[in-house]
């Protein structure tokens, strides 16, 4: 009781937010960048913590969603919708040739193979005159449905609010059904899953093709909501970034990438800009400390109050 | 042509330098240091302070293999030997957290922009023949040869040296015997953040000072050891002058490729040679 | 020498040894023999501190070395030689050694490799070769090598026949024999192999199921119709 009552409250609260920030559209820019950031994690959080795969080229999958989507838009003049779906294809098919490797690497191996094919990636689009070489995309108009321009935060709030809510009950879904269990199965005894007939194989690299999906569909979000892409921001920094965001928001859990996302935007504000690389460090030491003694990140630190909610009235 | 294979031999000595401290890392503790290449950077950071104090550059070699130890000391015993109960994903996102810190720290104390470092070795190229020889990068290989040559009487010939060998190649047996461990791990750690300074400290010249220089390097490192079979020191040594005279060669002939190809070569290597070029050492994979 | 009282000892949620009782008394080689599973080599890792005791206490020498660490146990008199050898493949013979020898002095490491040389000069012959080339009983040779560089008064030896041809077997067997009789050197063995490890033994416990099933001298042992049936699999009496 007590908690759908707050879930409700929270809900409620999530709805009106952009309304009651309307005068500083920056602090709703920054939830929005939250949003897209947090579709992208559900991605990594499937493919890391269901799948147990370690993958260093996230950033790239968002790069190639978002480009392919401000390409066809600018250059084709395609309609936004086609543009996002096929940043996400396009993104999807990469991941594809990416599990392939997977198949058989594993741990660190996988990791450098994935830090590797990601940084080609990178450097392809540097290279590429339609991608805008080294001076990147500009101008990449926004998401347009039926002569409605998502231009203004809020209206891009509201978009992306739509999208994240769809990510994130196709993931609940997904887990709660037969994929989902095969991927805990494959994470923690891939010989046992194995064992009871689970084709390895075809989730491995399932994992690889919604995660990366998932990331396309961040990096298309983003690129019609920031209207400039940039090489430079989709590298290994930001690889490492949404790993970290993984782990510290709760490695496996369906909400850790939103609470991950949202501490990782938005603390950095309380710090000004001539301390921004403070907070870098602070992530640092919070993502060892939630390493050493917090392994399901700060989302056990929620599902403790949801423990005290559960609890009778009267008891303390 | 020799001019290209000696550039090449340079810039394939900073990869193995950094190359053989991944190694060294990895076949004592198991751990894949990510921050390797950071921590040169961090280094040279430190070297820098001198140079800004005007500490005349060859002194900087010291200063950086000292710091590099005393972190590598502090770092171990401080962290390290708490994450060794992690698993192996924790393990790579504490390396990768390190990352995350030691960039954070240089870029709130000198910023992002980059910062000019002089070459230790000033002056005209030596020209022998038709081979031009830039005198920091004889420095770079000699420098690198030293070190090298350190490390194989370390792990060769001293007590402490063979004890490591011995845990990487068989830790059970290692603690049977009563070796200490941790005492060697810490070791270990020390030695090869010392290296990883002086890896820094060649680099900066070429490419300038600042918080994300060594990344490139780093990740050539890791192309370099798993050429090298990923478990063996001369593999690394190996794997990375290799590495950076192929590139140079592509560099100069298809230049279109340069960057893109070693970055192919690895996975084809990962995939197709699971014990690299080298064939030593077990297969560490699926 | 070596005392074993009331030890309990064993790997997460399972205790495997129970209520362990060995004395050494004047013995010089005593073995603790058993079937596969009844915690031989749990026992040995107990010794050495591989495996932490949970109860009980083990003295050796009059001292209390229960809660020692496992290099002090090392450093204080007892050399584990483990089941399966665990050499260094990658070292030569004589590094291999030297990491035996790792809390000796330089002479006392130059002595130590001359005796073990002595006892088994085929590895005088492979010195400077890898320890991966050798062969099975090659190896086992310079585990116990290795164990005795150490300088131990106590070597615990666990499951040397492991894999190694009887002739091979039979032969370090006797070099062990003739190390106690003429060292003083005292010799825990933990064996499958029964027979021989009796014909060596001047007391020998059997182990089943982690406890203590039957102890006493070789010969009567060898003629016990209990040890006959144990070892065919029989139940714990």
């Amino acid at each position: 009781m007590k908690k759908k009552v707050i879930s409700i409250v929270l809900g409620i609260l999530v709805l009106i937010t952009p309304i009651i920030l309307r005068s500083k559209p920056s602090l709703i820019s920054y939830l929005n960048l939250v949003m897209i950031y947090a579709i992208a994690v559900e991605g990594l959080n499937l493919l890391l913590g269901v799948a147990g795969q370690i993958s260093l080229g996230h950033a790239a999958f968002m790069a190639i969603g978002g480009y392919t989507s401000a390409i066809l838009v600018m250059n084709l003049h395609l309609p936004s919708f086609i543009g996002i779906i096929a940043g996400v294809i396009f993104a999807a098919f990469f991941g594809f040739l990416i599990g392939f490797p997977s198949l058989r690497l594993k741990g660190f191996y996988l990791a450098i193979a994935t830090m590797a094919l990601s940084t080609a990636i990178t450097d392809i689009i540097k290279r590429l005159q339609i991608t805008g070489s080294d001076h990147g995309l500009m101008n990449i108009p926004p998401i347009k449905v039926f002569n409605f321009s998502f231009s203004s935060e809020i209206s891009k709030y509201y978009l992306f609010l739509a999208f994240l809510v769809l990510v994130v009950i196709l993931i609940r879904n997904f887990l709660r059904g037969k994929g989902g269990m095969a991927l805990k199965a494959m994470r923690d005894s891939e010989f046992g899953a194995l064992a009871c007939g689970i084709n390895i194989s075809y989730y491995k690299i399932l994992a690889f093709v919604i995660s990366s999906a998932l990331a396309g569909l961040a990096g298309a979000l983003y690129a019609h909501s920031i209207s400039y892409l940039h090489p430079m921001n989709f590298g290994l920094g930001l690889s490492i970034d949404f790993l970290a965001i993984t782990i510290i928001g709760g490695l496996g859990t369906i909400f850790g990438p939103i609470l991950g996302s949202f501490l990782w935007i938005i603390l950095p504000r309380f710090f000004g800009t001539s301390l921004e690389s403070m907070a870098t460090v602070l992530f640092g030491v919070i993502l060892i400390l939630v390493v050493l003694f917090l392994p399901r990140g700060l989302y056990e630190i929620v599902e403790k109050f949801d423990r005290i909610l559960k609890r009778p009235v009267g008891e303390k | 042509m020799f001019s290209l294979i000696f550039r090449g031999l340079a810039t394939g000595s900073i990869y193995s330098l950094t190359a053989v401290g991944i190694v060294l890392i990895l076949s004592t503790t198991n751990v894949m240091n990510f921050a390797q290449g950071d921590v040169g950077m961090f280094l040279t950071y430190i070297a820098f302070l001198f140079i800004a104090r005007n500490v005349p550059p060859y002194l900087t070699l010291p200063v950086v293999v000292v710091a590099g130890i005393l972190l590598g000391v502090v770092l171990d015993r401080g962290l390290m030997i708490r994450a060794r109960r992690s698993s192996h994903l924790g393990m790579v996102m504490i390396t990768l957290a390190l990352t995350m810190i030691l960039e954070g720290i240089v870029a709130t104390f000198f910023g992002t922009i980059p910062l000019y470092f002089p070459p230790i070795a000033q002056g005209d190229p030596l020209i022998i023949g038709s081979v031009i020889m830039d005198r920091q990068n004889i420095l770079t290989i000699g420098v690198a040869l030293l070190i090298f040559l350190i490390l194989f009487i370390i792990l060769y010939r001293t007590k402490i040296g063979i004890a490591a060998r011995s845990i990487a190649d068989d830790e059970y047996g290692a603690t049977i015997l009563g070796v200490p461990i941790n005492r060697i791990t810490t070791f270990i750690w020390a030695l090869s953040f010392g290296i990883a300074g002086i890896a820094g400290l060649m680099t900066a010249p070429r490419l300038s000072l600042e918080p994300s220089f060594m990344i490139v390097v780093q990740l050539k490192a890791f192309i370099a050891a798993v050429l090298g079979g990923m478990g063996s020191i001369t593999g690394a040594i190996f794997g990375g002058l290799i590495l950076g005279v192929l590139e140079n060669f592509i560099a100069y002939y298809i230049p279109s490729i340069k960057e893109s190809f070693s970055l192919i070569l690895v996975v084809v290597v990962l995939l197709f040679l699971p014990n690299g070029i080298f064939g030593r050492r077990e297969a560490r994979r699926a | 020498m070596l005392r074993i009282i009331d030890l309990v000892s064993g790997y997460g949620p399972i205790d495997v040894l129970h209520d362990i009782n060995i004395d050494f008394k004047d013995a010089s080689v005593v073995s603790v023999l058993g079937a596969n599973g009844a915690g031989k080599s749990t026992l040995l890792k107990t010794i050495s501190h591989v495996v932490k005791p949970r109860k009980g206490s083990i003295i050796f020498d009059g001292v209390d070395i229960t809660h020692f660490e496992p290099s002090q146990i090392a450093k204080n008199g007892i050399a584990h030689v483990p089941e399966g050898r665990h050499i260094f493949p990658n070292l030569t013979v004589k590094d291999n050694l030297l990491v035996g020898g790792y809390f000796r002095s330089k002479k006392e490491n130059e002595e130590s490799m001359d005796f073990v040389f002595s006892l088994f000069p085929v590895l005088k012959e492979r010195v400077n070769q890898q320890a991966g080339t050798l062969s099975g009983g090659e190896a086992q040779m310079l585990a116990i090598g290795r164990g005795l560089m150490a300088k131990p008064k106590l070597l615990l030896l666990d499951e040397p026949s492991l894999g190694l041809a009887p002739k091979i077997v039979s032969e370090i067997f006797h070099v062990i024999r003739t190390l106690a009789d003429k060292t003083g050197l005292k010799v825990l063995l933990v064996e499958q192999n029964a027979r021989k490890a009796l014909d060596i033994s001047d007391y020998a416990y059997i182990l089943v199921l982690g406890r203590i099933a039957l102890h006493g001298n070789p010969e009567d042992l060898k003629e016990n119709e209990e040890v006959k049936k144990l070892y065919l699999g029989g139940k714990y009496v």
